[in-house]
């Protein structure tokens, strides 16, 4: 072996072997004690050795001749940035046709005329949003319910298609509704649009029942799914589900549910502690039932792969793509920097925009921190306003305590309205951080998948991310 | 529970990040005598495996620190070279 | 070589040089020194002009074609110009590319459809630089695919099997996966047992049969993650039928040569068959009967 030098590196201990992580997130698992012996230059094994040429973790060149390669492939890594913000939520009204139990959004009664945006403030926003340089954009109708604004859906969409015809942008829509009103009209709206419905479905009737607040909501909801699968076909229909605490109890239920009324994904998602869901008290007990759900739910769906069913957890696969592949992604809850304004903006029908999803959720409790500025002001203004440049202080968890030193950031995100909503703080206490507790424990079950059962879960995690 | 560390062994740095990391859970007092920090540790059960922990964690962190200091410079010239010319688009988009 | 080209041929050669800037431990045409640029330039000029528009694909190769500097850019121009449609692939140890001018020069001149075919012997630098016979090959080599996707320009992977590499042909297929993503293609390839190959036997001979394990576990990767992959230069009596479909049709008609007991196997015509240069014959070779 050669002399050499160290490139950045970090490491943990996970089943008796050590990780090693380098600074794109690629990852090496070696045996115990490989991190100290490459510091004191003492590695015995030359396979071993060479895999840490290859992979960039030590340099048999002082100023490595591929850093340029190096370079290249960290910046891909990032390359979610050059896009700016690509995902534009307009929360079009509070007014909504159920009651979930956990409903982030506050939502209102059906009938209350006060709570939703107006045409104007929707013509402004749909400018804002085109004011963005990224390339392709997402429109996402929310709520409260949407579909219950049919005709503000159709004057949003119908604006930025006129506007798009000199833009020329990548441009999609996405309405998500709990399908309870998915009228015809509103489907051929849809259809002409091309526009992706995502609803909520949390598992079997008993559970989607209890949670949504309503008897016939299953039923309304499976109905609207075919529906809206028949007219517009099956790869415009997605799913998602919230753990409630009663679903803990229930994860290879809630998989079966969704293979049988034929998906081919889920995103199993924790409770957000907003809205009425933050009346749930013991946190730290829901976190660690969540983490038991989360893999018995994952493992079953190894199972189910390895039968012949393709199935995919769409977390994991998020989390697997950074730890595999040279690719970058978009998820805005696992991003660094932050994907509060970079990667998403709220155009919210209190005629205010956000930085993100639970930047509004928390104005609804009458905290308006991340409350960027009136959807009348100028891009710039909001964009580049004083309360961009502080989150911009801390939203990467490269130069956050705690987060900079870990082995696993690559593979997670910096998340400053969650610290602030749950600590009282934008830069966040990792120690006691239950983001922090959540994702350490999920991307630590991933690896520990790999090392003890890499051969058997490999080839269905590379098919999840082809 | 005291805990005495050389710090000619373990730097300030290292002993911090195991104290901020352990500081959720326990109250921890620093303080120095001679070249050694003494730390006054509250609420420990199990004071053999709090050592062993904490020995475990400042060893890891000692090593990451090592690691830390011997890649700065080359980790700098990485991000540079990644990241250098994203300066000119910021300027042309702020000049709009 | 072709006095005139052939329509549908997969051999249509433009030989530029007999000159190389690596040592290949298994160079099936060992290079030479001479100073031969204009001889095959003025060759390559009436190959090219006599062409049938129609032509497929034509192949620019060597030794290593880049070291002809202006008048390989002044060929790929020519080919360009004379032969609008035809594919132009490129045989290149990609060194060279390492100046990102050449790069762009090629894309200049060459447009779409300019393949550049490059040898990778390794994930490890070390590994690379000693089968190549070059130290400093593999930093350039990769210097040069980076630069040449940069540029838009197609590459296709080449890796010869032999005993130096074929332990590490897992890592490899991970390493391309991470770090040459963008490649249009991997060829995993049998060894031609001529020329360099012949004299380095002892170091770098090896049977298909006993790198069968690792060939198969590189072609689940690279297949797994999407990157198109095919297995060259190996009878299909050598692979596990599972790995049949990524078998190409991969030696040039003129040298393409069958066992008398080839005759009787039914997997004959899809069969690549073996190289008639090759001094040695594998072992294992025999039909697939009815039978089997």
């Amino acid at each position: 072996m050669k002399n050499y030098t160290l490139l950045p590196f970090n490491f943990t201990r996970l089943l008796g072997k050590e990780v090693l992580v380098n600074e794109l997130g690629d990852m090496l698992i070696t045996p115990i004690g490989t991190a100290n012996k490459i510091v004191e230059h003492s590695i015995n094994n030359e396979e071993l050795y060479k895999s840490l040429v290859a992979n960039f973790f030590i340099s048999e060149e002082l100023l490595p001749s591929l850093l340029d390669i190096y370079a290249s492939r960290l910046r891909l890594k990032k390359s979610f940035l050059d896009d700016r913000t690509a995902l534009h939520i307009f929360v079009l009204t509070l007014r909504c046709n159920q009651n979930c139990i956990y409903c982030q959004a506050s939502s209102r009664e059906e009938g209350s005329k006060h709570c939703s945006m107006t045409y104007k403030m929707m013509e402004q926003s749909v400018h804002l949003m085109f004011r963005s340089h990224s390339p392709s954009l997402t429109m996402e109708f929310q709520g409260g319910e949407p579909s219950l604004e049919p005709t503000l859906i159709k004057y949003g969409i119908e604006l930025a298609e006129e506007i798009n015809q000199k833009e020329c942008r990548d441009i999609s829509y996405v309405l998500c509704t709990n399908c309870r009103n998915l009228t015809d009209d509103l489907l051929e709206l849809c259809k002409r649009y091309h526009v992706l419905i995502s609803t909520s479905l949390d598992g079997p009737s008993y559970i989607h029942n209890k949670n949504r607040g309503r008897e016939d909501s299953y039923e309304k909801t499976i109905a609207g799914i075919q529906k809206a699968r028949m007219i517009l076909g099956d790869e415009a229909v997605s799913a998602l589900m919230t753990t409630s605490e009663l679903a803990l109890d229930y994860p290879k239920e809630i998989v079966d549910e969704y293979v049988q009324d034929g998906f081919t994904d889920i995103f199993l998602r924790a409770l957000n502690p907003y809205g009425l869901a933050s009346e749930n008290e013991n946190w730290e007990y829901y976190n660690e039932r969540f983490v038991a759900f989360y893999k018995a739910a994952l493992d079953y769906i190894i199972y189910l792969n390895k039968q012949g069913t393709f199935f995919r957890e769409v977390y994991a696969s998020i989390i697997l793509r950074k730890m595999l592949t040279p690719y970058t992604t978009g998820f805005v809850d696992l991003q660094s920097p932050a994907g509060t304004v970079n990667s998403v903006l709220i155009y919210n029908y209190d005629g205010y925009v956000y930085a993100s999803d639970e930047s509004r959720m928390l104005a609804e409790n009458g905290d308006y921190t991340f409350r960027l500025g009136k959807i009348s002001d100028k891009y710039e203004d909001i964009v580049y306003g004083e309360k961009v440049r502080n989150m911009g202080k801390i939203w990467a968890n490269e130069a956050l305590a705690g987060c900079s030193d870990c082995p696993v950031k690559a593979y997670c995100g910096a998340d400053p309205v969650r610290h602030h909503s749950t600590q009282g703080d934008m830069y966040g206490f990792r120690p006691s951080s239950f983001v922090c507790k959540k994702n350490k424990a999920i991307i630590e079950y991933l690896i520990s998948l790999l090392i003890e059962r890499g051969d058997e879960v490999m080839p269905i995690f590379r098919s999840w991310l082809r | 529970m005291i805990l005495q560390i050389d710090r000619n062994i373990y730097s300030d740095s290292c002993i911090s990040k195991v104290v901020y990391w352990l500081s959720d859970q326990y109250t921890i007092e620093r303080r120095m005598e001679g070249c050694n920090e003494i730390l006054q540790i509250e609420g420990v059960a199990d004071e053999h495996s709090f050592k062993n922990l904490f020995f475990e964690k400042l060893n890891d962190f000692k090593l990451r620190g090592i690691i830390e200091n011997e890649t700065k410079d080359i980790r700098t010239i990485l991000y540079a070279k990644a990241f250098g010319d994203f300066d000119d688009i910021t300027e042309e988009v702020i000049t709009e | 070589m072709k006095e005139k080209f052939e329509i549908d041929s997969n051999s249509n050669v433009l030989f530029v040089t007999d000159q190389c800037n690596n040592r290949c431990i298994m160079c099936c045409q060992p290079p030479k020194r001479k100073d031969d640029f204009d001889y095959y330039y003025k060759k390559n000029v009436a190959l090219v002009k006599s062409a049938p528009k129609e032509t497929k694909t034509v192949c620019i190769t060597g030794g290593e074609p880049t070291l002809s500097g202006d008048r390989f850019i002044e060929l790929v121009r020519l080919v360009r110009n004379e032969l609008p449609d035809t594919e132009i692939q490129i045989l290149s140890n990609g060194r060279l590319f390492a100046n990102h001018t050449l790069a762009q020069l090629l894309k200049e001149v060459g447009g779409e459809k300019v393949f550049v075919g490059v040898p990778l012997h390794s994930d490890y630098a070390g590994d690379h630089d000693k089968i190549a016979g070059s130290k400093g090959a593999f930093n350039e080599t990769m210097l040069g695919l980076y630069n040449l996707a940069e540029e838009g320009v197609a590459v296709e992977l080449r890796v010869v099997i032999c005993k130096m590499n074929y332990q590490r042909m897992p890592q490899m297929a991970d390493y391309i996966f991470k770090n040459l993503y963008f490649v249009s293609w991997v060829a995993l390839m049998g060894m031609e047992d001529t020329g360099y190959a012949t004299k380095n036997a002892n170091h770098i001979w090896i049977e298909p049969v006993d790198y069968s394990n690792q060939l198969c576990k590189a072609v689940d990767l690279l297949d797994g993650w999407g990157i198109p992959v095919a297995i060259f230069n190996i009878p299909l009596c050598l692979l596990p039928q599972d790995y049949h479909h990524f078998a190409a049709q991969s030696i040039s008609d003129w040298k393409t040569r069958y066992l008398d007991i080839c005759d009787g196997c039914i997997l004959k015509d899809k069969c690549c068959g073996l190289f008639s240069t090759s001094k040695k014959t594998y072992q294992g070779l025999k039909p697939y009967t009815p039978s089997f």
